[in-house]
Parts: structure tokens; sequence; C-alpha cells
């Protein structure tokens, strides 16, 4: 049977876990399109769920390589969405971690503060645009504040992952 | 003497700390991590990716477990420098086999004078059980 699942997460550590949780009650993450998670039964934890977000597009010659790598490990794409890849891993292998030192942790964590970032700003310079372009209608007015909105939300969550670094950073120095 | 030896020896720098090139290498290059040191001793002999994660854990007592971004970013970091290379492989194509250089070999030889020091160091001061070593 499939099962669909209508989420929204912005923390991936999160939302592993939650992939996770499911997976321990016996439903094996299929499938992701915005918002949307599809799962099948399974037998309870089969699998151990880890997300990336890839330096560069899956179909680039660097991601092709690295997913190539994975494979070798016994580690399986789900789905993809932009340059987040879903991975999984047969539970019975053992413990499935992506990064298994702080070094590459934090660089993937430092990933995932720019990509916000930048995303933040670019509807930042979408909402002033909106707010002070010479004609200004209502339709820009009610865009302006959907896109600052969006720029405050994203600021914030940017700056609760350069917290999440900092804590990271700190375990690193006593390592 | 250019003005950037000026500025380190003002500033009291030690100036080898960024030094990246594959040269022959000054000494004073700090501690490996755990898994850079097990990964260039699992490729003594050519091995696989997989081959790698299995035997650093071997190695390790099950203490080490290399994931595939920590391993991946490594063997790239290792090829870089090269303190590794890829075999080549004439035969088969699939699975890319890596295989320590002389550069890594010396890295490890350093490496482990380094471990010896501290180790002899910490016996003999904390006064630990001879039998250790």
């Amino acid at each position: 049977m499939i099962y669909k699942f209508t989420k929204l997460f912005a923390d991936y550590e999160k939302e592993e876990k939650w992939l996770n949780e499911i997976s321990q009650k016996g439903y094996a993450f299929k499938g992701y399109s915005p918002f949307r998670y599809t799962f099948e039964d399974e037998e309870p934890n089969k699998y151990t769920y880890r997300i990336q977000l890839l330096e560069n597009l899956p179909s680039h010659v660097d991601s092709v390589n690295y997913i190539e790598f994975c494979e070798e490990l016994g580690v399986d794409v789900v789905d993809t969405s932009g340059r987040w890849v879903y991975f999984r891993k047969l539970s019975k292998h053992g413990i499935f971690e992506i990064h298994s030192d702080l070094e590459s942790k934090i660089k993937h964590h430092k990933s995932i503060r720019a990509i916000t970032s930048i995303t933040a700003i670019s509807n930042f310079v979408i909402a002033m645009s909106n707010f002070t372009i010479g004609i200004i209608t209502k339709f820009n007015l009610w865009f302006g504040l959907l896109s600052f909105l969006v720029f405050i939300g994203l600021a914030a969550l940017s700056y609760k992952q350069h917290l999440r670094i900092k804590e990271i950073e700190s375990e690193q120095i006593i390592d | 003497m250019s003005a950037y030896d000026i500025l380190i020896s003002e500033a009291d720098i030690t100036p080898n700390v960024t030094k990246e090139v594959s040269m022959p290498e000054s000494t004073n290059r700090g501690a490996l991590t755990e898994a850079v040191y097990y990964i260039l001793l699992s490729v003594f002999k050519p091995l696989h990716g997989y081959g790698i994660m299995q035997l650093v854990s071997e190695l390790s007592n099950n203490r080490l477990s290399l994931g595939p971004g920590t391993l991946y970013g490594a063997i790239n970091t290792l090829l870089k420098k090269e303190w590794i290379e890829l075999v080549d492989t004439t035969n088969n194509v699939r699975k890319k086999e890596y295989i320590i250089t002389d550069l890594g070999k010396e890295i490890i030889k350093q490496e482990i004078t380094r471990l010896k020091e501290l180790v002899g160091n910490g016996t003999k001061i904390s006064g630990g059980d001879k039998n250790d070593l």
C-alpha cells in the first residue's frame, strides 16, 4: 500500500529524524515532491535514511561520481530535489552517517547556511524592488510583502543554522 | 626579504602553516586525523572505496566507521595532496582503486614517529602499564 504525508521541514536533521521514525513503524520512504512524502509498507527499520545537500546538482559530474561512490558503499538514492539527495542504507549493515567526522559535517552545514542566506537575500531584493518601482500596484504590494515575509523566515532559519554550526565547532575544540 | 617575510617575522607566525603543494614537506605538519591515518594504512595495497571503509573499521576495532561524505572528501583531499593515487585499471574500468604514494608512506613514517613520542611521554609521566607497549 502507498501512503502519502504532507509535511514541510525547515531543518534537514529533523526531516531525517522523522523519516527514520516512520521507518521504525514499518514504512519505507519511497519518494519526495514539494511538501509530499511517499511511503510503502516494509519491515520495520529495514532502512536508515540520511539527507545531504550536494555541492552541485545530481546531474553534475562531481555529483555523479559521488553517488556512484556511495552505491559502492551500499548507499542508494531514494529521491532528489534540487541539490538535496535522500539516501538510504540497510539498517542491518550498521550505523549509517554521511559525515563521520566533524570537519565534513561543518562543511555541509555551512553549504546549507549559504544557500539559505542567498535565497533570503534574493527575497529581500525582490521585496524591495516591488516596494520601490515607479508604478506600485496592489500586486506589487502584496507580492513585496510576501517576499519580505519569506526573507524574514529564511533569515531566521539562516541564523538558526549559524548557531548549529557554532555548536558543532565547539565540539571540535574538545576533540 | 620580501614584504611578506617582514610581516611574518613581525607577527610571529610560523610560515609553514598553509603550504599545501606537493613539494618535499617540512616536518612540522601536526597530527593526522585518525580517519586519514587509517585510510593511508588501508591503501598500502590497492583497495577500492568499500574495501577502505571495511578495513578502517576492522583496524580500529569498529571504532571508526567512515561515512560516505567523510570518506569521499578524505580520498579526494589525499589525491590532491598526492599522498595516494588512483591505480591504473587496464582490465576493470568499474571499481576505482587507490594506492599510497611514496609521499604518503613518508607521511605515515613521520606520523608513527610523532605517535611514538606521545605514547612514550605518556607512559613515562603517567606511569602507565609497561605491558601496553
